[in-house]
């Protein structure tokens, strides 16, 4: 966690970044949060997105990234103990009851969420999204799966072809 | 902008697809493969079945490692566990000739794993693994056992729930399908069998016109008649179980059959040697689970469709 010293002398207050979203919002957050985005944390490192400049982030759109830095806000004090073993278990309970919290929307931000964290590299993110869409395609059959998440209804030739592929798959559904 | 009904049915990037296939256990990803051409090039093509579809290291083990008396027994079910486990079990004793050989009684023993692949089940304790043997050997002694189904040094065939740890003694081999088993070698029978290579000199391994797979219902039944006096003092090995039908797989001399446990029907499905095999015990002994999953990718290069 060597911070470049050259450049901002931000001592002693932590030091922030601004980030522009696609719809041109201006977001400020602190260097450590915005690390957890393996995208941006070059650009951190090398001084950038300080002071007037900020980053743009031209695929992320403002209530996205809103919802992105309130992850990486809540997150960024444990990764910068770097996975902590002076974590206590009630830090980690309170983590994971945020997390949970967390990905309890909509599945239209559910989808912006995981576009925004793979973009960015955010990997705690990009875990907990993908959990989340995990458990929702556990224990169902492929047409539950397509409904669940909004497919459009199969044409004739998609069904008979997702007929043929359950047959050959048939131990998974006894 | 988009239509937030459908939102996730939108592409998304592979590698965030991957990360949440990942995630599901197999069945699950079974069914994520049958939901849209997408779904299942990606599974195919990053592989993410195999891991569940193979043994990482079938053959650990050999007679060899154990006392004589015993043998050690790989169980191995993908549609259960990704994990084996390998089951040491004492030979079963010669057998005894029941007064009526149509009273044969149905006995369930149970018994320990040794130890498998599964670190959570590689922490078991070999004496308490022989303790289980005696009590094996004791329930044994005090009920007869069932006439053993394959001449005795061989374990005689049955499934092995691995959730459980408890098997069930529930077929009985010897009063049909031995005898209709040495039968077939007198037979000519149309059927398949991706081991056989060559020919032996009859054309018994072609299918009928039309058919791609064998057909386990319908395809080289053979039939047994009670009242012909049948001899049988072949070997029998056990090879395998049949991944999620009620059908196991004997090996009679060197030609192989498929048991129906619920009917007792059989079906001959051809020589297990290979004509490149020197020896004849170079054949094949033991099979796993036939595994599903990997038949496309056995079959075909894989095309890289790209879909809409």
């Amino acid at each position: 966690m060597a911070a470049p010293e050259s450049g901002d002398g931000n001592n002693g207050a932590a030091r922030m970044v601004t980030l522009i979203s696609s719809d041109n919002t201006r977001f400020e957050v602190e260097a450590a949060a915005a690390s957890l985005s393996q995208t941006l944390q070059l650009t951190i490192l090398d001084g950038g997105g300080g002071g007037g400049d900020g980053i743009p982030l031209p695929n992320v759109d403002s209530a996205t990234l809103s919802k992105v830095l309130e992850y990486c806000i809540k997150h960024a004090p444990a990764a910068a103990n770097g996975g902590a073993p002076n974590a206590t278990a009630v830090d980690r309970a309170e983590l994971e009851r945020f997390d949970n919290e967390f990905v309890n929307i909509d599945q239209s931000v559910l989808y912006s969420l995981i576009m925004a964290a793979h973009n960015l590299e955010i990997e705690g993110l990009q875990s907990l999204v993908a959990k989340k869409v995990a458990d929702m395609i556990k224990g169902k059959s492929p047409m539950e799966i397509r409904r669940t998440l909004g497919f459009p209804d199969p044409t004739p030739e998609e069904q008979a072809e997702m007929n043929a592929h359950m047959l050959e798959y048939g131990w998974a559904y006894e | 902008m988009e239509a937030a009904a459908a939102a996730m049915a939108l592409p998304l990037p592979d590698d965030a697809l991957v990360k949440v296939l990942a995630r599901l256990p197999v069945r699950s990803l079974a069914a994520s493969r049958c939901v849209c051409k997408a779904w299942r090039a990606l599974v195919d093509a990053r592989e993410l079945l195999l891991p569940h579809a193979l043994p990482h290291e079938p053959r650990v083990i050999t007679e060899d490692t154990y006392e004589p008396d015993h043998v050690p027994y790989l169980v191995f079910d993908p549609v259960v566990s990704p994990h084996y486990e390998v089951f040491l079990i004492p030979l079963v004793p010669e057998k005894p000739k029941p007064a009526d050989p149509r009273d044969i009684p149905s006995t369930t023993f149970s018994f320990n794993g040794l130890f498998s692949d599964d670190d959570t089940m590689g922490a078991e304790d070999t004496e308490e693994v022989e303790e289980e043997d005696e009590e094996y050997l004791e329930e044994l002694v005090k009920s007869p056992p069932p006439p053993p189904s394959i001449e005795a040094g061989y374990f005689p065939a049955r499934r092995l729930p691995l959730t459980t740890g408890n098997y069930q003694h529930d077929i009985d081999l010897e009063q049909s399908h031995l005898c209709a088993s040495q039968r077939l070698s007198h037979r000519t029978v149309v059927g398949h069998w991706m081991l056989m290579d060559g020919d032996n000199g009859n054309d018994n391994n072609i299918l009928p016109e039309g058919h791609t797979e064998w057909d386990f219902d319908v395809d080289g039944i053979l039939h047994y008649d009670e009242d012909e006096d049948y001899h049988c003092s072949r070997v029998i090995d056990f090879l395998g179980f049949h991944p999620y039908k009620e059908v196991v797989f004997l090996m009679v001399s060197s030609t192989v059959v498929a048991y129906h446990l619920k009917t007792s029907k059989i079906q001959w499905l051809g020589e297990s040697y290979s004509e490149d095999y020197d020896t004849i015990s170079q054949g094949i002994y033991e099979a796993f689970p036939y595994t599903p999953c990997l038949i496309g990718k056995l079959r075909k290069k894989l095309p890289q469709r790209t879909s809409a």
